[in-house]
């Protein structure tokens, strides 16, 4: 009979912690929320309205530009800064509010 | 000016001009809640509530907008028809709450709360001495006074609070709770004050000197103040304490079967004065009579409801000096009655164990003699 060839044993790796309890990337917590849920998209952060279409709408929500693609897109609720979207989202495009506009 | 009612309303409105989404930024920053924005060719549609109408159109007039009001709903429109047609309505509403504000301010009913039924007519009559009845416009000076007043009762009420709130004065009280603290007994001895024999000796302080089953006379001690310790120096302390002995002592009494007495007539007169917020009525009776007074404060009520309003009624009870004639059995009870008072008057707490009685009658007065065997403390200080 054959012998059994031993089974080749993993080395056991200590879990990194640092990354576990380090702090989360500078600015983070500035950084756009937003929640879709189904066809419904929330936000808390948002700052303006920049631009208003069936099919686009860009939202300024503080450091970053927000613009949302789709179809038949309306706004279902806008007070302060919370904002409550709905529609067919297709494409959501993040970009810095200093950016250059790439030609 | 037309009458327009928007505040529980919602409206759908149409907003017309260059970069409409720029109107939507101002309606948000300024607390407006937008709902069901709509995109249009030359601006867009939203929904909104009636009551931030007047800051939307001011909105829309500073950015150069134009806006439109499309649809409405709700109760506003309905009140501005109903308002225009039947003014008496509005001038009703008002009204009542004018009169509701202004009859506030006044006793309604006064609540006892959880007094007992006997304390109310007392407490009745003490709000009345201070011009407290169902009725009377209530201020503030008047109410301090009248717990003042009450809080002066001390021997009824341990605490008491006058509460006036939308026309209905609460009483909240609760009785006194007293206990006596007893004093150092004075640097004196107990005698006995009636002879008998001894049954218990309690002596709280003090030295006694008998024992259960002594046979003590009227003055002897019972117990001293003080004794000699062993290097022969006194030790004073008070006595004080209860020594029970069975006592036979007799008490008797006379009772004349004629006597002058205050007695009714029968005859009765009634005052009613009826108060009324602002206003007092009284009917004064045909014939006044002198006697015993009697007043009753009656609330006005339609059913459970109070009214402000209330009836006082004295009724004045005849009484006239005359001659009172006792038959013989019931001036012997009479006469008996006051032995007892007697034998309860020296000693408090005696408990008749027997009695022997003599009744006699003779020249118009009953007499009784009464032998009463009785328990008692009989220590009084010296």
């Amino acid at each position: 009979m054959k012998p059994k060839k031993p089974h080749p044993r993993r080395r056991w790796q200590r879990p990194e912690l640092r990354p576990l309890a380090a702090p989360p990337p500078e600015n983070f917590y500035r950084l756009p929320e937003l929640e879709l849920r189904g066809g419904s998209l929330l936000t808390d952060g948002c700052r303006r309205v920049l631009d208003f279409t069936p099919q686009r709408i860009c939202l300024d929500m503080g450091d970053t530009l927000v613009t949302l693609y789709g179809e038949g897109l309306q706004i279902e609720s806008f007070a302060g800064k919370r904002l409550i979207l709905a529609g067919r989202f297709t494409r959501v495009e993040l970009r810095g509010k200093w950016e250059e506009v790439p030609p | 000016m037309k009458l327009q009612l928007w505040a529980a309303d919602v409206f759908r409105f149409a907003v017309t001009g260059t970069e409409p989404h720029r109107f939507l930024n101002r309606a948000a920053a300024a607390g407006v809640r937008l709902r069901r924005v709509r995109w249009q060719k030359d601006g867009c549609t939203a929904t909104a509530g009636g009551a931030d109408r007047r800051r939307l159109e001011q909105l829309a007039r500073e950015g150069g907008w134009t806006l439109t009001v499309t649809a409405r709903r709700g109760p506003g429109r309905r009140a501005e028809a109903l308002l225009r047609t039947r003014l008496g309505l509005a001038v009703g509403a008002v009204l009542f709450f004018a009169l509701l504000q202004l009859l506030g301010g006044f006793v309604w009913c006064i609540d006892f709360g959880a007094m007992d039924a006997d304390l109310q007519p007392a407490m009745r009559a003490l709000l009345a001495d201070c011009h407290i009845q169902e009725g009377t416009r209530l201020t503030q000076p008047l109410l301090q006074a009248a717990q003042a007043q009450a809080l002066r009762q001390s021997e009824v009420f341990g605490w008491i609070s006058l509460n006036f709130t939308g026309g209905c004065l609460l009483i909240e009280s609760t009785p006194t709770q007293s206990r006596t603290v007893q004093q150092t007994p004075p640097p004196q001895g107990l005698c006995a004050k009636a002879d008998g024999k001894i049954l218990a000796v309690e002596t709280q302080s003090g030295f006694a000197l008998v024992k259960v089953g002594d046979t003590v006379i009227r003055g002897q001690p019972l117990a001293s103040a003080e004794r000699l310790d062993r290097k022969g120096r006194a030790v004073v302390q008070g006595a004080a304490g209860r020594i029970t002995a069975r006592v036979e002592k007799q008490y008797t009494a006379d009772q004349p079967l004629t006597a002058e007495a205050a007695l009714y007539t029968g005859r009765s007169a009634e005052e009613v004065t009826l108060y009324l917020p602002g206003c007092t009525r009284t009917a004064a009776p045909a014939v006044p009579l002198e006697g015993e007074r009697q007043t009753a404060w009656e609330p006005l009520r339609l059913g459970r409801l109070a009214l402000p309003g209330c009836l006082r009624r004295v009724t004045t009870w005849e009484k006239t000096t005359g001659t009172l004639t006792y038959s013989e059995p019931t001036a012997a009870a009479l006469a008996l009655r006051r032995c007892r008072e007697q034998l309860l008057q020296e000693f408090p707490d005696a408990e008749i164990e027997a009695e022997q009685r003599e009744i006699s009658a003779s020249d118009g007065v009953a007499r009784a003699a009464v032998a009463y065997i009785f328990t008692a403390d009989i220590a009084e200080p010296q």
